[in-house]
């Protein structure tokens, strides 16, 4: 224990545990790359397209409700398969979902929602991604949480569970809807 | 029955052999006419081209693991290196090719991180760290010499 | 059968190393009795070690899918080569392969003329620590013996990436090295351990450090060669986090072979050469626990679970403290002596190691600062290629300088020459660097020049030094080869340039002085894969013309696609050609690209080996001499 009482000793040992706890922290750190909140802020005021053909002004101006979800998904992505039943059940409850169908192709994704059902009010057709850069899409399936003026209150990436549900995005929605 | 679902699994598995985030999937299919546009891109000056290509290797890809525009072939590198390639030969300058970028991917896209107060450390100690020891190192020697 | 026996060689290692580690910890420190020796279990280690992989290796080659390791990195139809090398493709492997490694360099310090004494076998003893930390690792988090959990008839197939020459190489000159550091740590441990601290360690050590080093740097540059090869778009260095882990090593290393030079005889900076060793093969263990454990964003990463990185911090944390603690305990009574002036090769050769560990935290920095942003919740940001090489180059262009000083210096005090020819000297050798430069390009860049003239000037100085003491010495050859490769690095950087044109067979572009035809298309099966092979033939207005063949291939199993480049080399620069998309049903988008001056990268690179095998064949002599002679006790 006397090495304790050598100054440079301590020190050195308060490094190494230091290093080692960042390190730590870094593998249980559950964000990987670029999970930092959204940048982009406002949603893209862009013409685009519906994946019914028809095509619109402003994507902002489907933003009927006081907050929506928009969910980014894509016929070919697995991990949107899985998340799907969940949209459904939030849908049915009355949490207004817009689908951003993401660099698919319009026969796959209407085929899709045909055969599994569609959680989606409507549903932006970003067969070339345009919008998808203009928002910040990184990859599928994403869920933004958007009010009516745009703004873009909070991103979650990956598969929307309950648990995600319940800690960031029940709080802005009607009793009713959260179960 | 057991089989089947080996065999499927196996199928479904096969694609995803690099170490991947597991949040969230970025296959799609390639689109042949942006593939043709990126990779045959004309620039007016060979000077231009060449200022594009480096820029663009000095914007990472937001959806892949470490790669730059110019490295990395998945559909969205190739979009954002094809917006980058037109800013550029249409005469924009760099830094409004990296805001544009930013505004929408933040900084996580620079592969140089920016001269600010937040990134002192990162620029400044590795200076400060070469000057000290060139300070440090000059006068142990000059201890001698006086004796 | 077999597969089991490998298993048993490998807990067979993991025991009796632990078990000799604890046996003669008690006896030397508790009981004080000599009488533990470490030498047979060591050999024995040594050939348990090289039995399992070799069984792990003929499992490989005999396509026993059964084993979850083989399946996932093998498959019937790779060819026999690569599914050798796939024995350290994955994870798994790799780690055996350390174990190998680390019982391997073991084994090798047991046969020296000296392990009987008490300073070798304590030696062989931190040695046995560490075979024991990985071998229980390997065992119980990264097993390659593991059983399948699903039986499958066909394997995943090697990462058609891997499925490259390059492959066979790297990894084990990369451990080799990364490893052998294990053994510089060792000899500077047991010279802390001893009571009397004994400054000879420094000599017992050098051929381990030069070999470790050797390795190290071959292993680096392989994969740079072969990144260079196989990725399509003719990079050679890209400051990924595996890159640089496998860096920082490589750096202090070189500190050390540096302050070595000046603790060995001159009894300078004997705390750096201790802090250096010790530091070095930490630096190994974080290296490999970056690329496994995923806890920086990289293409290089093993797909692991991130648990298995607590494992390897443990290790690391316990290294580190056991070797710093020790050092602490024994710095007040290390005494160096001092630099008696700034114009001398002593002082040139601290401000070279202190260059390289600025480098060495640089690297450091730059690789961990965006993991502390985003913990601290700041946000995600990336420290890339422009960031370290920005930083790297007053670090170039000083040591440069340095390089070019420094045979022209004495240790102590002075210079060979007098200064007005110094200046001279160095003025003539600048001009005629210069001239060269600008005799080749049109339009030059400042930076370029600079490293050209001071390229000049290192490699005129050790000429000069081969003039004076007609003696070919690693220095000479080391600094020759980091001048050449400077130059190739900066002239790659500045003076490289791509065409990206749409061809079709029997279409041709005209370029600046040469021309470019599209002959044909080939479709051709290969083993595992299906490709079509373009040929297309370059011709110069000198007369000069060659023919390359780039591929597009398809891997079935993994369903992958990839572009395989063709390359021409020139001593001035690479003609790289890739096939990229197919635009219409006969034409591609064909890029090509000339990589200036990649060769001199590669050659440099060659001549820094070419010098550390100098002093090891001068060891090699020294050693069958005394063989020859009969075993002639050191004093």
């Amino acid at each position: 224990m006397a090495l304790f009482k050598n100054r440079k000793v301590f020190i050195f040992i308060l490094l190494v545990v230091g290093f080692v706890g960042f390190l730590l922290a870094g593998l249980q750190s559950e964000t990987n790359g670029n999970r930092s909140q959204t940048v982009v802020r406002t949603f893209p005021v862009v013409s685009t397209t519906l994946l019914n053909g028809q095509s619109i002004e402003s994507a902002s101006s489907l933003l009927g409700d006081e907050y929506q979800l928009v969910n980014v998904w894509a016929s070919w992505c697995g991990i949107c398969k899985s998340e799907h039943s969940y949209l459904m059940t939030l849908a049915q409850r009355g949490v207004p979902i817009i689908g951003l169908n993401y660099r698919d192709q319009q026969l796959a994704a209407t085929g899709y929602l045909k055969d599994a059902g569609s959680p989606y009010n409507e549903i932006i057709y970003d067969p070339k991604g345009q919008l998808s850069i203009e928002l910040g899409v990184v990859g599928t399936p994403e869920t933004y949480l958007v009010n009516a003026s745009g703004e873009v209150v909070y991103k979650h990436y990956g598969k929307l569970t309950e648990k995600a549900w319940q800690k960031r995005f029940a709080r802005y929605f009607d009793k009713g809807m959260t179960l | 029955m057991n089989r089947v679902i080996c065999l499927l699994m196996l199928v479904l598995l096969s694609p995803f052999s690099f170490a991947q985030s597991s949040q969230s999937e970025v296959f799609a299919a390639p689109d042949s006419e942006l593939e043709r546009q990126v990779e045959l891109f004309e620039f007016k000056t060979p000077q231009l081209q060449r200022s594009a290509i480096e820029l663009a290797k000095s914007l990472r890809c937001p959806q892949c693991q470490n790669q730059n525009l110019v490295e990395s072939n998945s559909p969205l590198a190739k979009d954002l290196r094809l917006i980058v390639f037109n800013k550029i030969n249409s005469g924009e300058s760099e830094q409004q090719v990296i805001d544009f970028m930013t505004a929408r991917y933040g900084e996580f896209v620079l592969y140089k991180p920016s001269f600010t107060w937040k990134n002192a450390l990162l620029w400044g100690l590795p200076v400060l760290l070469l000057v000290a020891f060139l300070f440090v190192s000059f006068k142990s020697v000059g201890k001698r010499e006086r004796e | 059968m077999l597969g089991e026996s490998g298993l048993l060689a490998l807990v067979l290692i993991a025991l009796l190393s632990s078990l000799s580690f604890a046996h003669y910890g008690w006896c030397r420190f508790q009981t004080k009795s000599s009488r533990a020796s470490l030498t047979f279990i060591s050999r024995l280690n040594a050939a348990l070690a090289t039995f399992s992989l070799a069984v792990l290796a003929s499992l490989f080659l005999s396509d026993q899918f059964q084993f979850a390791y083989v399946a996932a990195h093998s498959n019937s139809a790779l060819p026999p080569f690569f599914k050798f090398a796939a024995v350290w493709g994955g994870h798994e492997g790799s780690m055996l392969f350390w174990v190998f490694t680390l019982c391997l360099w073991s084994g090798l310090i047991s046969l020296h003329s000296m392990h009987q004494s008490r300073y070798f076998q304590n030696v062989l003893w931190v040695m046995s620590g560490f075979v024991a930390a990985f071998a229980w690792f390997t065992l119980l988090a990264s097993n390659p013996f593991s059983y399948a959990e699903l039986f499958v008839s066909e394997g995943r197939d090697l990462n058609p990436m891997l499925q490259d020459i390059g492959l066979i190489f790297h990894p084990p000159l990369l451990y080799l090295g990364y490893i052998g550091f294990s053994t510089v740590l060792a000899f500077a441990l047991a010279a802390l351990l001893e009571n009397q601290y004994d400054h000879r360690w420094i000599e017992y050590c050098r051929t381990w450090v030069i070999s470790a080093w050797m390795l190290l740097t071959l292993g680096i540059l392989i994969g740079s060669w072969w990144a260079y090869n196989e990725l399509g778009w003719g990079g050679w260095w890209f400051w990924d986090p595996v890159e640089n882990a496998s860096l920082l090593p490589w750096l202090t290393a070189s500190a050390l072979l540096h302050s070595m030079r000046a603790s060995a005889r001159h009894q300078q900076l004997k705390l750096w050469s201790l802090s250096l060793a010790l530091v070095t093969f930490c630096l190994s263990i974080l290296g490999t626990f970056i690329v496994r454990s995923g806890v920086l964003t990289s293409v290089h990463a093993f797909a692991v679970d991130p648990t298995k990185g607590v494992a390897l911090l443990a290790i690391l944390a316990v290294t580190l403290l056991c070797s710093f603690i020790l050092l602490f305990k024994h710095s007040d009574r290390i005494k160096s002596a001092q630099f008696n002036a700034i114009a001398s090769r002593g002082y040139a050769v601290f401000l070279a190691t202190g260059l390289f560990c600025v480098a060495t935290f640089t690297v450091f920095l730059g690789t961990f600062y965006p993991m502390v942003y985003e913990l601290l919740g700041l946000g995600a940001i990336s420290v890339g290629a422009p960031y370290f090489n920005a930083l790297m180059l007053p670090l170039t262009i000083g040591a440069l300088l340095l390089m070019g000083l420094v045979p022209y210096l004495k240790w102590r005090k002075g210079s060979l020459i007098s200064l007005r020819n110094l200046v001279l000297v160095w003025l003539i050798s600048f001009a005629v660097g210069i001239g060269c430069y600008l005799a080749q390009v049109k339009d030059w860049q400042p930076v370029v020049a600079l490293v050209w003239g001071l390229a000049a000037w290192v490699v005129s100085s050790h000429l000069y030094l081969l003039w004076r003491y007609r003696r070919l010495s690693f220095m000479v050859l080391a600094h020759i080869g980091i001048a050449m490769l400077c130059v190739g690095a900066v002239m790659n950087g500045y003076h490289s340039y791509e065409l990206n044109r749409k061809m079709a067979p029997e279409t041709s572009i005209d370029i600046d002085n040469f021309r470019v035809e599209y002959q044909e298309t080939l479709w051709y099966v290969g083993p595992n894969y299906t490709a079509e092979q373009a040929s297309i033939r370059f011709s110069f207005e000198q007369g000069q013309a060659f023919v390359v063949k780039p591929e597009r291939r398809h891997y079935q199993v993994r369903v992958m696609n990839m572009s395989e480049p063709a390359i021409y080399s020139t001593w001035h620069g690479d003609y790289y050609v890739t096939l990229g998309a197919k635009v219409d049903s006969q034409s591609y988008a064909v890029k090509i690209q000339y990589r200036a001056y990649i060769l001199w990268v590669w050659c440099g690179a060659l001549l820094i080996i070419l010098g550390a095998f100098l002093p090891l064949l001068k060891q090699a002599s020294i050693l069958t001499t005394r063989a020859t002679h009969g075993a002639i006790q050191e004093s």
